[in-house]
């Protein structure tokens, strides 16, 4: 095939020239990792969570490792509105990737009010609305965790702007595809998903929490077939297009992702192990499809196929 | 600031006290630019093994123009255990010289407290600095088997004191007690200093009623290294600070008031 393959997409009201994000709270505002890797080649950056005001964080220890992925209770830390509007977005905007500013409150009136002042600012591709964040006490997963809640947040900050909307869910639900369907009907163009998992460790000769916080979010490869799981339900209850997020460490991680209904992925915590890890699941992506033939990457979403019957037999496991 | 993300090939690995190691790193780009304090992020040591998922947090004890760059590291778990097994010619991930290191300030002499692996920085600094100023090392360890052989820094002109926990080796004490006994040293005087936080603590009451500049090299857990996470964060008495770029070195002050 002489040309490039198409792996650009749309997700509502936002085009991106290819589907690869870095994930909020992974990549901080972009210009962090300048140095060591080729930011401008990513399809989006969504920004560490943003509030209206300031955020000290949570007490420390902040990350634990645990087996192949992590957790983390950083608490939302950020520098609030008014620092990023004047400080941070001017220089995010000279990097080149779409801007996809990730915004929570602790009430929904300051999810609107954030909104509605982000809407205001030059430069931004997209919110993505977090109703999803496992570290805080109030606001964060406490909207998502409800499908009346989560519709509620969507519908202000719907009302609040017409900037493209992501709304971030969250894994620690019953029902995954009835928090989608009440997302969507509120107005969302797109559903990131998933936030990380509501997880805790504890040393085992101490006795003592590994976080300052007690509990924090799992992430890495560890839930990625959880994440998969949800995508695949999302993909059934809507319609809407959906971005994949949860330990994609590999261009063939992100195509499982692609498979199960994703038109998008995130990377997250990869990017702590090789900063250059999106990039590379980019170039994968490309090759794959160079590789194979296949012109339009979105072809391929959500066209998982059933498992082959037979193809345990490879192993001579014969029945 | 100039941090790269190179493959550093392993020249050796050695045992150097008790629990105690050195990796020697040929990794050119980093080396060169490395300034005494600085880290690198070291691994993940299997490029494909998602177990253990992070890169680690090392404090750079040596480097030199010629390239090669020195890690000096407990084994207290799983990825130092492994470290230990680097053989010759290996190649590994290393991302750095990343963070705010020592600026050692003035000319007049600079005494270094350091509290057992507490050194690995302290001695980078020392053999910078020596050329140029009259440079002391107060160095406590458990016992005298757990002290890094130092003899090729006494030789460069750094005069060195020992204490040891049980009196094994040199005085009994710590190079905290060890650096009270020796002062107050003279005017235009700096300290550095690195170890437990107990330790930093006791060192900041003397260099305060020395009234002499002190700075200190925190440690934390650590998952980017790049100022992105937000995971090393720790509240100061100035505030809350990222240990990766706005350290590891803070003045005395920032950190205990």
């Amino acid at each position: 095939m002489k040309d490039a393959p198409d792996l650009s997409v749309r997700l509502g009201g936002l085009a991106l020239r290819n589907p690869v994000l870095t994930a909020s709270g992974t990549f901080g505002f972009g210009e962090e990792y300048a140095p060591v890797m080729a930011v401008e080649r990513l399809g989006g950056i969504c920004t560490k969570g943003l509030s209206l005001q300031p955020r000290a964080g949570n007490r420390g220890p902040r990350i634990a490792e645990t087996p192949a992925g992590m957790l983390n209770a950083i608490g939302l830390q950020n520098p609030g509105l008014e620092r990023f509007a004047r400080d941070i977005l001017p220089r995010m905007r000279a990097l080149g990737p779409a801007i996809v500013v990730n915004v929570f409150g602790s009430t929904v009136e300051e999810y609107g009010e954030l909104a509605a002042r982000l809407d205001t600012l030059p430069g931004i591709a997209a919110l993505e609305v977090n109703i999803s964040c496992p570290n805080v006490s109030c606001g964060g997963m406490a909207f998502g965790a409800d499908a009346r809640t989560a519709a509620e947040v969507t519908r202000r900050v719907r009302e609040a702007t017409r900037l493209p909307l992501l709304v971030k869910l969250s894994p620690n639900v019953t029902d995954i595809g009835a928090i989608a369907r009440a997302v969507a009907d509120a107005g969302a163009d797109a559903l990131t998903l998933i936030n990380t998992l509501k997880a805790a460790a504890i040393d085992p000769l101490t006795g003592r929490f590994r976080l300052g916080n007690r509990f924090g979010g799992l992430s890495g490869p560890a839930i990625r077939p959880v994440a998969l799981r949800m995508v695949l339900e999302a993909r059934q209850a809507v319609d809407l297009p959906i971005v994949g997020v949860g330990g994609i460490v590999t261009w063939q991680d992100a195509l499982e992702f692609i498979w199960a209904g994703a038109n998008a992925v995130q990377v997250g915590s990869a990017t702590f192990r090789d900063p250059a890890a999106a990039v590379g699941v980019l170039d994968g992506l490309e090759r794959f499809c160079r590789e194979q033939g296949i012109a339009r990457l979105q072809d391929l979403a959500g066209k998982a196929a059933p498992a082959d019957d037979s193809s345990g037999m490879e192993n001579g496991n014969t029945p | 600031m100039i941090c790269r993300r190179v493959q550093a090939e392993v020249l050796d690995a050695a045992q150097v006290a008790v629990d105690t190691f050195r990796l020697r790193l040929r990794a050119p780009e980093v080396a060169r630019a490395a300034r005494p304090g600085q880290f690198v992020m070291l691994g993940p040591l299997e490029d494909g093994a998602l177990d253990p998922f992070l890169p680690r947090p090392f404090s750079i004890h040596r480097a030199n123009t010629d390239g090669d760059l020195e890690i000096l590291y407990a084994r207290v778990g799983r990825v130092t255990q492994d470290m230990t097994r680097l053989a010759p010619g290996r190649r590994l991930w290393l991302l750095g010289p990343q963070g705010r290191g020592f600026a050692a300030p003035g000319a007049g002499e600079l005494w270094l407290a350091a509290g057992g692996l507490g050194v690995a920085p302290l001695v980078f600094l020392a053999e910078h600095e020596a050329p140029r100023r009259k440079v002391r090392l107060f160095y406590g360890v458990r016992s005298a088997d757990r002290a890094v052989p130092l003899e090729w820094l006494r030789r460069s002109g750094v005069q060195i004191d020992l204490a040891t926990d049980d009196g094994s080796a040199g005085a009994r004490g710590t190079a905290a007690q060890l650096l009270e006994a020796a002062g107050p040293p003279p005017a235009g005087a700096a300290l550095a200093s690195c170890g437990p936080w107990k330790f930093l603590r006791a060192v900041h009451a003397i260099a305060t009623r020395w009234n002499a500049p002190l700075e200190l090299s925190l440690e934390t857990r650590m998952a980017c290294g790049m100022g992105a996470c937000l995971g090393c964060a720790i509240r100061l008495a100035a505030g809350r600070r990222r240990v990766c770029l706005d350290g590891p070195v803070f003045d005395g002050r920032e950190v205990f008031g």
